[in-house]
């Protein structure tokens, strides 16, 4: 996850990635030319992948037990998002998703601008970090269970476990970012600690808290369902769990359908946050018009 | 001011010592690699030096002073995207509590003084390299300093923009009265700029000449460049720095 350094000293913009991920933030989904032509290519990619569910089915490829045809899947998608019970179940998870991700950020941010800003304590962490961090959350659940049962609380420790050393690894990388040049002008211009980590460190460290929330977002997701799912805390994750229990293929499918449209919901919100917050970044903003 | 300063083991500044009367503008001129960046970063307060010390106006230097601006080399470095061109300028005044009127005066006023009034609110990547340095040089002005240090600040910039740049901080210089020492590694430049020129030797570094400029003090790019006397000033430096390399 190291990043890619500078090469042109005049100009900061030469950045990229921040993420390590292979993603470069808020690319992609720029709008400019050729929009229309992403979006018509998408549509008739996701066409072309249902009509080929549906006619693998109906040709009898496979079985119509274990893989009900796309349109009847929607059409349950349609049924479900009728009735009351599910919209209960998705506040639940996104309740948890998103308390989780909240108490993960703020925990991870104030963390690691403490830890990057101190000095020695990060080599003083680095060990106990790098211990945690691999940890899945999952291996989490006996204690979850045991300490909250079948709750919020259950899903709140996974999610927070989670989504937390995804963002407090960006946030000390981005710490460790600041350019030397802009730390001399702000030590000789007399800006003060604060100031310094206000005007300075902060926003160097942004764009990569930007990246640290939005893998956190996503992981905080998989991890409410799974703790819905496995512990039973109720949300999308149980509902799915019953339907499958309760013999409704069907209905276990169109709800992993919705799961799945919640998880690009979650990733387009990060993402529109994002660009607002990061205008001023090379990333985002593009050639500048000079 | 004297300083002798060791960094790791490698000697950057041997024994550098001049003086800069108040309101004087004098360039500093050496071969690349021999410290004059590490000189001008001792001055600053940015970095300490290992014996002797620097003084301004008489009191000793042991963190950045208060009434000293730099202006790095670096400018797409130095000031900061995320903000626009006037709250680039604006963040030292508000640091040093300057009220709010006071404040927008300064910063109107060296905007315009750089030429640049009309794209405050611009951010400093939607501008050419020219005119960031032009952003870099207004947020020194604006900070009111007694002493301005600038580190090759035209370093980066094309022939045109610099000899434009050049002419500004002399009409600033001569404007304000500040005390500005100008490190560079143009000989023409400090020649036109400067009242006096330090030359400085290679690694490890001394003062190997401190050479006053008689040239009239109204310069101008065509006339001034043109005097016989700028050339022979212009060949004296030259000779000096060829010697400082061969000396290594």
């Amino acid at each position: 996850m190291r990043h890619a350094a500078r090469s042109d000293p005049a100009n900061r913009g030469a950045r990229s990635d921040p993420a390590g991920d292979g993603t470069e933030p808020g690319r992609g989904a720029r709008p400019g030319r050729g929009t229309g032509f992403r979006v018509a290519y998408g549509a008739a990619g996701l066409g072309g992948f249902l009509i080929v569910l549906e006619a693998a089915v109906r040709s009898g490829l496979v079985d119509a037990r274990f893989l009900p045809p796309a349109s009847e899947i929607l059409r349950a998608l349609a049924a479900e998002l009728a009735t009351a019970e599910l919209w209960a179940a998705l506040a639940e998870t996104l309740w948890g998703w998103a308390l989780g991700l909240a108490i993960a950020f703020c925990a991870a941010v104030a963390a690691g601008m403490l830890i990057g800003v101190v000095p020695g304590l990060r080599a003083a962490t680095h060990s106990t970090i790098e211990f945690l961090r691999p940890i899945p959350s999952v291996a989490l659940i006996p204690l979850a269970t045991l300490l909250f049962g079948a709750s919020l609380g259950s899903t709140l420790l996974l999610v927070v476990y989670a989504s937390f050393w995804q963002v407090l690894i960006q946030v000390l990388y981005g710490v460790a970012d600041v350019d030397a040049v802009a730390h001399d002008t702000a030590r000789s211009y007399g800006l003060s600690a604060w100031s310094r980590i206000r005007h300075l460190v902060w926003p160097t460290a942004l764009p990569y808290v930007m990246t640290g929330l939005r893998l956190a977002a996503a992981v905080a997701f998989i991890l409410a369902i799974t703790a819905e799912l496995v512990i039973g805390s109720p949300g999308l994750g149980r509902s799915i769990q019953a339907a499958q229990s309760g013999g409704a293929v069907t209905t276990m499918y169109a709800l992993v359908v919705l799961a799945g449209l919640v998880g690009v919901a979650v990733n387009a919100g990060v993402r529109a946050v994002e660009r607002r917050v990061l205008a001023w970044h090379p990333s985002i903003r593009g050639e500048a018009p000079v | 001011m004297r300083k002798v300063y060791e960094d790791r083991g490698v000697e950057a500044l041997r024994e550098v010592t001049f003086e800069v009367d108040a309101g004087e503008l004098v360039c500093v001129v050496g071969p690349s690699g021999c410290g004059k960046t590490t000189l001008l970063r001792c001055v600053a307060g940015l970095l300490p030096p290992t014996a002797g010390s620097v003084r301004v106006g008489g009191v000793p230097v042991t963190g950045p002073p208060p009434r000293m601006a730099v202006v790095f080399q670096e400018y797409g470095r130095s000031l900061f995207p995320w903000m626009t061109v006037r709250q680039n300028v604006e963040l030292p005044l508000k640091e040093k509590k300057v009220p709010a009127g006071r404040r927008n005066e300064l910063v109107a006023g060296a905007l315009a003084a750089v030429g640049l009034a009309d794209v405050a609110d611009a951010h400093p990547w939607q501008l050419s390299g020219g005119m960031q340095q032009r952003v870099a040089i207004a947020r020194a002005v604006a900070y009111e300093p007694q002493v301005l240090l600038m580190d090759e600040p035209f370093a980066a910039v094309d022939a045109q923009t610099r000899a434009d740049l050049e002419d500004l901080i002399l009409a600033l210089w001569r404007d304000l009265g500040v005390t500005t020492l100008f490190v560079t590694h143009d000989i023409d430049e400090a020649v036109y700029l400067g009242q006096r020129v330090i030359v400085l030797s290679g690694s490890p570094t001394v003062v190997m000449e401190d050479l006053k400029i008689d040239l009239p003090p109204e310069r101008d790019q065509l006339t001034t460049r043109s005097l016989p006397r700028f050339a022979d000033l212009r060949g004296r430096l030259y000779a000096q720095i060829q010697r400082a390399r061969g000396d290594r």
